[in-house]
């Protein structure tokens, strides 16, 4: 049961930006790593894995990362509903952020001006029930 | 690391100020720069250095960036933001720089040279030598479409921009600067000897361009701190901007480097500017704040003064 409690997963369409996160984050070891490069691909696996956290790009092929927000939010499964989600994405306009921010997220990153070890530093606080 | 004699002390405890004169002087320069490449004047009008798909000459989001010495160090990462800008400021040496972007290609073989009609400085991959410190590394970095890519055509709907149409428009209001600088000579002769002093006006202000075009120097990408504190050094501090309606989330971030310079990107708006140190646990300590206006170039270059 403890395993799957440790789950992580990365959405983000970009190959590089994703192996750059993934490669991170098993840095820290202790979990799980998932991948999705688009949002259905994402909605499928945050359902069938129950990951704890979620680090969700919002520009995704097939269903956009507010979709995603969206379909696990409203999930009849408590655990899938209850994921934590990071946001880390290049969008910056107050009505994208105020749209993320209504669908509960625990944090918003702008890529372009994170620190890599930031988001790191918040996934390692979250999945320690720190936050 | 610096001592900090009242690392308690908060926010209050340090005055950020932003220099009204120097920050005249570069909103001057940027207007000045503005005009001066609306009429082809000048070559460039823009800070950054973009990353750009070399087909369609949009600006290219998330690129990986990285400058690294000859033997392969990093020096220094950054992810492009939606107008594909990036960014370093670096000491002596000689360097690389190195992007990566899924379903794309570099360096690119599709422009060759050194421009390609919208972009000048063009980046190949070759290696540079930089002979002074604090240089700013920024030149445009075109990269050829390999595949297509979803998130490129996504952006076009929501952050497109038109270089073509900026292009034409640069060389129509070229052609119509020179042609009334010509035809305001003609009348000049014409009149002679009578004296029109409104053609006299029109022609000083020509001149009065021509002047500002080949003597005014480009406008800085970096910005200054200055300590007036018991801080011994800048090792530790930090630039961070945030709006007031989401004060939790960092709009730009800089680190600020031994000669107190620092490179902040961040798009057009206003915030609040803190300046903060990471102590030896690694634990934020803000010193202070002051409100910013960031204009269209995306770049704060202010001197901001740190004061006890």
């Amino acid at each position: 049961m403890a395993s799957e409690k440790n789950k992580i997963l990365v959405v983000e369409d970009d190959d590089d930006m994703r192996n750059i996160l993934v490669d991170r984050l098993k840095t820290l070891a202790r979990y799980e790593i998932l991948q999705a490069a688009d949002g259905q691909q994402a909605v499928d696996i945050a359902i069938e894995q129950k990951p704890n956290l979620i680090l969700l790009d919002l520009l995704l092929p097939k269903m956009d990362g507010f979709g995603v927000l969206e379909k696990v939010r409203h999930s009849t499964d408590a655990d899938v509903a209850q994921a934590k989600v990071i946001v880390l994405s290049n969008l910056w306009s107050n009505k994208d952020i105020l749209r993320a921010q209504d669908l509960k997220i625990e944090e918003y990153y702008v890529k372009a001006n994170t620190n890599l070890e930031d988001v790191l530093t918040k996934v390692s606080q979250i999945m320690a029930g720190n936050n | 690391m610096p001592e900090i004699k009242t690392p308690a002390s908060g926010p209050g405890a340090y005055k950020i100020r932003i220099k009204f004169f120097p920050q005249l002087w570069l909103a001057l320069l940027n207007f000045a720069n503005h005009f001066l490449a609306f009429f082809n004047l000048k070559t460039t009008e823009q800070f950054w250095g973009i990353v750009y798909d070399s087909a369609s000459k949009q600006p290219l989001d998330p690129v990986i960036v990285n400058l690294v010495y000859a033997d392969g160090r990093e020096v220094g990462s950054c992810v492009t933001d939606l107008g594909g800008r990036y960014g370093f400021l670096a000491h002596r040496g000689k360097f690389k720089i190195l992007a990566r972007k899924t379903n794309y290609i570099f360096p690119s073989e599709y422009v060759p040279g050194n421009r390609d009609g919208i972009y000048e400085n063009l980046y190949h991959g070759e290696f540079f030598v930089l002979n002074k410190d604090d240089e700013v590394v920024a030149p445009n970095i075109p990269m050829d479409p390999k595949d297509a890519d979803w998130n490129q055509k996504a952006k076009l709907r929501i952050a497109a921009t038109y270089p073509y149409w900026k292009l034409l428009f640069r060389r129509l209001f070229s052609v119509l600067f020179w042609f009334g600088f010509i035809f305001t000579i003609l009348l000049l002769w014409r009149a002679y000897p009578k004296f029109n002093w409104q053609l006299y006006a029109v022609l000083g202000f020509y001149f009065l361009v021509l002047f500002c075009a080949a003597l005014l120097p480009e406008p800085r990408l970096w910005g200054k701190v200055r300590v007036k504190t018991h801080l011994e050094n800048f090792d530790g501090l930090f630039l961070e901007l945030h709006s007031s309606q989401f004060p939790g989330i960092s709009f730009g971030k800089a680190k600020i480097n031994q000669n107190g310079k620092f490179l902040l990107r961040a798009n057009k708006g206003r915030y609040s500017l803190s300046v903060s140190l990471l102590d030896a646990q690694n634990k934020e300590n803000l010193l202070g704040s002051a409100p910013v206006r960031i204009g269209s170039n995306g770049v704060l270059n202010a001197s901001v003064v740190v004061k006890a």
